[in-house]
This record gives structure tokens, C-alpha cells and sequence, in this order.
């Protein structure tokens, strides 16, 4: 802090007579006051968020920001006041420096993405150095610090991590690029009775093409770990690559993972304890559609990053002005199958896939195909159909697969916007989702329906209102029934602020212009944001 | 903590507003930009957006629409596409299918985004020919392509 504040002081009379001195804040408040029930559990909940990022930018390049936060407590994760974040960086030409907090992406994460998600109380943020160093036809770079890494909700898992690693990236031909990326990393595990210390050793090759119309990716990290306390060591690897091809109107990208960083038997799996697995300031591609639709961005497949095999395809082909359409199919599955020895009470590996992904149902696979039309049918009317069809299946390698927990779906979305006359414009919603899950207790069929109507009055004005209800009569919220009133107002281009109040299934929703995740809630909530 | 807000107070009371002097993207093509050489014609405007928002994928077309009709009088637009690495790999056939005529960088790790304070998509921020930001605009609802259209010409018209 006192060299920070010698800094300024140095600095700032520089700036003043300059005039050199810019800043940005912005500040998002989210509160909410009401009820959150899981079966018959209900009780009332209230979040207060306040978050405020702030940057100020200096002369030579120098800028220096930080967060105040107020999550007492947020809707979502741990509670924390005071400052979460602050930094000094310089920024040039060919360097870039950055001492505080800061997020870092080698290559497509399999090594290191330390990034945050507030809708899921994800944070791997490091606290240490960063540094860039690019020229025309390479870059370096490097980072040593820590990270306190704290689970929203395996509050078990409370880890601190120092890691130092770099990444050195060159194009020794046009459109192709070569990436090499290191990381070491000591972790101690803060475990109930005992802490565990390991350290990791994670090297990590990527290479690119990018062409006109043609594109490749290829991405490979292999982990080793080992552990202080007992010297047991653990070795995986992931794959990542991506292959894609585009002209005028038309994409094709299809993309393939194969992540074994940990494979174990289900009685490890289970464990969220264990040290042995894919870390935090990992994070890969998913390979999964990332949907817009409410009813498809519920009940998810979880992607396994120890353990899992996938492939994506995805199209969008615009044949003409007015017509756009979209095709997605993906599948995942598991590498192996496990047999369950009850007089031994251990499990031992029977088959295994190296390659490609299964659609048996001893490799509890998952797949789901998406197609989406969207027709303009005048100047100022938009039609939307799309079709969704999922299925997954959780072996249950306890008892051979006979007692395997099968879910599938198929998930009708229509949307149509019209607009009246400017600025007034309307857009109404429907979807439909009819579920099988034999797990569900004595309901193994059900459908959910979605009902939302968003009424832009001006770009000022938006009220949006959204009706839900389900046959499922044993829904983990314990209602059938749900549906909210939001009230969106802009005051002018720096402020806007959304009031609503009702009871929400949760989900992926878009109002106000905006979309955002939401949890499970009944009651109101206010959000106020604020950019300058 | 009170340290901290009266410096930043401290700050905030002698500065002027955000410019974009020195910033460098690199595009899906490969190609390095350095925003000064786009906003120096007139003026830019920088749209962030990710391939899973609903609202940014409706203000697109119209963003394009912008772009041709007065990319020959000074305006410039760069797309800063938000998609994570869970999805970004898709974000080529996309640009190509939907006809983009504007430059579309990546920023997968959100280091653009957040050195303009970003908090929700799509967001946008209209640069002057000084780089200064005279326009933040947050969410799209139908009317605003109107809106910001005014902004651009009265700013071109400067």
C-alpha cells in the first residue's frame, strides 16, 4: 500500500499538469429478499451484492485498478467484504507487466485458465506477476504468484496454490502457430484430519492453423503429480483440437476431447477431497453447446474433466437475407467401465475406450442434437423454431448397470418478435420440454412449459413477464406453478436498473437486454448498474 | 480500505474520461489493429458480444448494417467476441455464416472486457476521433440500432 501511494504521489502532479489522467468505474448492485426451498425445506433468503471496479489510467502507460466488493452474502458463493482485487500494470507496445491480481489463458485451458464466473461462485484469479512480451511473430509469457482457491459449494475444499509457469507462442510460417506452455505448482489442501501437500508438473503443447476458409486447432497438456506427505504420484493428460471450415453464409466447426487427468473407479471419483484431479486453474473446453434457451441451459450434462471422451459438430448456414439456421449434435462418454466386487468391496476396471466416445450404456454417455430456424418474415417480424433431443445415462456400476439413472428430453423453443410501431416492439415466448427420468420417484414422465412475453414500450422501458408450470409433481423445489414480473428501466447510458418480483425455476433468461443465469427464488430482486 | 477510496476519489477528481489510445487487438484473420488507426478517421465503435447472447446476435445484423452505410465516412467498428474457451471455437463459422463485414477480434480470457469495466453483454462504447469513449451502452432491445445510429452521425458530423 505505501509504495502504491508513492507511486501516485509521483505521478500525479505529472498527470495533473498534463492532463493525462483517465479512469472508468462501474458499479453493479444486486439485492434480493425472499424464499429458496429444496423439497420441503423452505426458508427466507436475502443477498446484498455490491461490486465496484475501478481503473485509472496514468501517464506512460500506467494503469492501476482494483474491486471493492460486498457480497453480504451474494446469491451465489462465499461471503467477502473489502478489496478483492487491486493491480499496477503497464502496458506497451511490446510489454505488458501486471503486478496484483490477474487471469491468464495459455493455449485452450487445459493447462492454465484462471478466470471467474459470478453466476457460479467460480473464482481462480492468481495474486503474484504476470508478464507479456510479444514481437511480430512470437510472444513470451510468464507467471508466478498464488491462488487461495475456496469451492462455493464443496466448502471442503479450501486449497492454496503457488504456481510459476510460462508460455512461449511463435509463427515460424504465416497462419501457423506454435505454442509451448509449462507450469509447476505446489498445493497445499487444507483437509480435515491431515493436510495434504502435492506439486504438479504440467507441460502443455498447442498448435494453429489459420487459413481463409480453414482453421485447426490442436491442444495437449499431461499432468503429473506427486504428493509430499506419502510421495504417491498420479499421471493424465488431456486432448483438445477443433477443426473448422468457413465461406460466405456458411461455418462448419467440429471439435473432439479426450480428457483422462484422473481416470478412477467410482468409489474415487466420488471423492472431492482427493489431490489427484483436474486443478482449478485448469479449465478446457466443454464441447457442449452453450445454449440461450432457459429450458435447455437446465439439468445439463457435467462435464467430467478427469474422465471424458467427446465430440461436437456445429453448422450455421445463412441461405439467404432472411433465413438463418443452426445445427449443433454433441456426445461425451466416459473412457471405461467398472465392475463391483462386494466381497472385496472394490471396484476393477473392465473395458476401456481410448479414442472415441460411446453411446453404450456402461460408458454413461450423453448426446444431444439441436436445430434452430430463424425466419424473417417482414421488416419487422422474426420467427424462431428450434428442436432439441437429449439423453444421459449415469451407469450405476454398483450393481452391473441394472439400476442405471436415465434421463432424456426433447425441448421444443418458439420465439416470435414483432415490432408495432418504433420503439414499441414486443417478443413472446414458448417452450415446451417433455422429460423421461426414471429416478424421478413414482413420475417417470413429465413435461415443463415456458411461457415469456417481453414488452419493449421504448429503449427506456421494458416490462417482461414469464409464467411457468410443470406436471412433474415431485420437482426438487417442491412447486408446479411458477411466474415473475420484471420491470426494466434505463435512465440514460451510464445507469440502468431492473426490479422483479415472483417466483423463478432458475435458469439461463434474457430481459432487459441482457441475459443472465438466475437461481431458484421467490421474492424480489433489484440490480442496479452503473458504468462511467 | 478508506486509503484506498480516498486516492481513488483523489483520482477520479483530477481525470477526464476513459480514452482508447493505445490499444492493439488481433482479429480472427491473424491481423493486428491498432484501434488509433480506426478511430484517428472518425469515429469507432467497439461492440462486445459472445455467440451465446440472445440480444447481442439480434444487434449484429444491424451493427453491420451500420457498417456499410457509413464505413466510407470515417466509421469504423471492431466486434470483441466474449466466448469463453468452452465455445469460442465456434466463433469463426459463426462470423462467416451471419456475413460480418467488421473486423471481430477474441478475447477469451475477458482482458478487453474488463479494462473497459465490462459487466453485461452485449456492450458497447462509441470512440470519438480523440479516443475518447463519448458513448457506453449496455443490453440491446429493438430501437437501440436508432439510437446509436443518431450518436454515430452527430459524432461524424462534429
Amino acid at each position: 500500500m505505501k509504495r502504491l501511494k508513492i507511486l501516485i504521489i509521483i505521478l500525479l502532479p505529472i498527470s495533473f499538469v498534463n492532463g493525462q489522467v483517465s479512469y472508468s468505474i462501474s458499479n453493479y448492485l444486486r439485492y434480493g429478499n425472499g424464499d429458496r426451498s429444496f423439497g420441503n425445506f423452505k426458508g427466507n433468503f436475502k443477498y446484498f451484492e455490491n461490486l465496484t471496479d475501478m481503473k485509472i489510467f496514468l501517464p506512460y502507460n500506467i494503469t492501476i485498478g482494483g474491486r471493492l466488493l460486498y457480497d453480504n452474502p451474494p446469491e451465489v458463493g462465499l461471503t467477502y467484504k473489502g478489496l478483492k482485487r487491486r493491480f499496477i500494470e503497464y502496458s506497451g507496445d511490446e510489454l505488458y507487466i501486471r503486478a496484483g491480481n490477474f487471469s491468464e489463458l495459455y493455449g485452450r485451458g487445459l493447462a492454465l485458465n484462471l478466470f471467474e464466473s459470478r453466476g457460479l461462485g467460480f473464482d481462480s484469479w492468481m495474486d503474484g506477476i504476470n508478464l507479456n512480451y510479444r514481437k511480430e511473430n512470437f510472444s513470451f509469457s510468464a507467471i508466478a504468484g498464488v491462488l487461495e482457491y475456496k469451492d462455493s459449494i464443496e466448502i471442503k475444499r479450501n486449497e492454496d496454490y503457488k504456481i510459476y509457469g510460462g508460455n512461449f507462442e511463435i509463427d515460424p510460417i504465416d497462419n501457423f502457430k506454435i505454442g509451448l506452455t509449462y507450469i509447476y505448482s505446489e498445493a497445499d489442501f487444507d483437509l480435515i484430519p491431515v493436510d495434504r501437500k502435492i506439486k504438479v508438473n504440467l507441460p502443455s503443447l498447442n498448435l494453429s492453423i489459420n487459413e481463409d476458409n480453414f482453421s485447426f486447432l490442436f491442444d495437449y497438456a499431461y499432468k503429473s503429480m506427486s504428493n509430499f506427505n506419502d510421495n504417491n504420484k498420479s499421471y493424465g493428460y488431456g486432448i483438445y483440437s477443433s477443426i473448422s471450415y468457413n465461406t460466405e453464409g456458411f461455418g462448419v466447426t467440429l471439435d473432439y476431447k479426450n480428457y483422462r487427468f484422473d481416470l478412477r473407479d467410482p468409489f474415487e471419483r466420488n471423492d472431492i477431497t482427493r489431490t489427484t484431479r483436474f486443478l482449478p486453474f485448469q479449465n478446457a473446453p466443454i464441447v457442449l453447446k452453450e445454449h440461450s434457451y432457459t429450458l435447455l441451459t437446465r439439468a445439463i450434462h457435467e462435464v467430467d474433466f478427469n474422465d471424458e471422451l467427446g465430440l461436437q459438430v456445429e453448422i450455421f448456414y445463412t441461405p439467404s437475407e432472411t433465413t438463418t439456421i443452426n445445427f449443433n449434435s454433441s456426445i461425451a462418454s466416459r473412457h471405461g467401465n467398472y465392475l463391483f466386487d462386494q466381497n472385496s468391496f472394490s471396484f476393477s476396471r473392465l473395458e476401456f475406450i481410448n479414442v472415441l466416445p460411446s453411446l453404450s450404456k456402461k460408458y454413461s454417455p450423453y448426446y444431444e442434437l439441436f436445430g434452430e430456424v430463424e425466419q424473417s418474415l417482414n421488416e419487422k417480424t422474426i420467427v424462431k423454431v428450434a428442436a432439441a433431443l437429449r439423453s444421459k445415462i449415469l451407469s450405476d456400476e454398483f450393481f452391473s448397470g441394472t439400476n442405471n439413472h436415465e434421463i432424456s428430453s426433447i425441448i421444443f423453443p418458439f420465439q416470435l418478435k414483432h415490432v408495432f410501431s418504433d420503439p414499441y416492439s414486443a417478443e413472446f415466448d414458448y417452450q415446451y420440454e417433455s422429460v423421461k427420468d426414471n429416478f424421478n420417484a413414482e413420475q417417470t414422465e413429465y413435461s415443463n412449459h415456458l411461457f415469456g412475453l417481453i414488452n419493449v414500450i421504448d429503449t427506456k422501458i421494458n416490462v417482461t413477464f414469464r409464467y411457468e408450470f410443470s406436471t412433474n409433481r415431485f420437482d426438487v423445489s417442491g412447486k408446479r406453478y411458477w411466474s415473475a414480473i420484471e420491470l426494466g428501466y434505463r435512465l440514460n447510458q451510464n445507469l440502468s436498473a431492473a426490479v422483479s418480483y415472483g417466483k423463478e425455476k432458475g435458469g439461463q433468461i434474457c430481459s432487459n437486454g441482457v441475459c443472465r443465469y438466475i437461481l431458484p427464488f421467490e421474492g424480489l430482486r433489484i440490480s442496479i448498474l452503473g458504468i462511467i | 480500505m478508506k486509503n484506498v477510496i480516498v486516492i481513488f476519489l483523489l483520482l477520479v477528481s483530477i481525470s477526464t474520461a476513459q480514452s482508447v489510445s493505445e490499444l492493439k487487438i488481433e482479429t480472427l484473420n491473424n491481423k493486428k489493429i491498432n484501434v488509433k488507426e480506426h478511430y484517428q478517421k472518425g469515429v469507432l465503435l467497439i461492440n462486445f458480444w459472445a455467440s451465446w447472447c440472445q440480444p447481442c446476435k439480434s444487434e449484429l445484423p444491424h451493427l453491420n448494417r451500420i457498417y456499410e452505410k457509413y464505413k466510407n465516412k470515417g466509421f469504423s467498428i471492431i466486434g470483441i467476441n466474449q466466448d469463453s474457451p468452452k465455445s469460442v471455437a465456434k466463433v469463426r463459422s459463426f462470423v462467416a455464416s451471419q456475413n460480418i463485414k467488421f473486423p471481430i477480434a477474441i478475447d477469451p480470457n475477458f482482458e478487453i472486457f474488463n479494462k473497459f469495466n465490462g459487466q453485461v453483454l452485449p456492450y458497447n462504447l462509441l470512440i470519438d476521433s480523440n479516443g475518447e469513449i463519448v458513448y457506453r451502452h449496455t443490453g440491446y432491445v429493438p430501437g437501440d440500432e436508432k439510437k446509436l445510429e443518431e450518436e454515430i452521425v452527430e459524432l461524424l458530423n462534429k
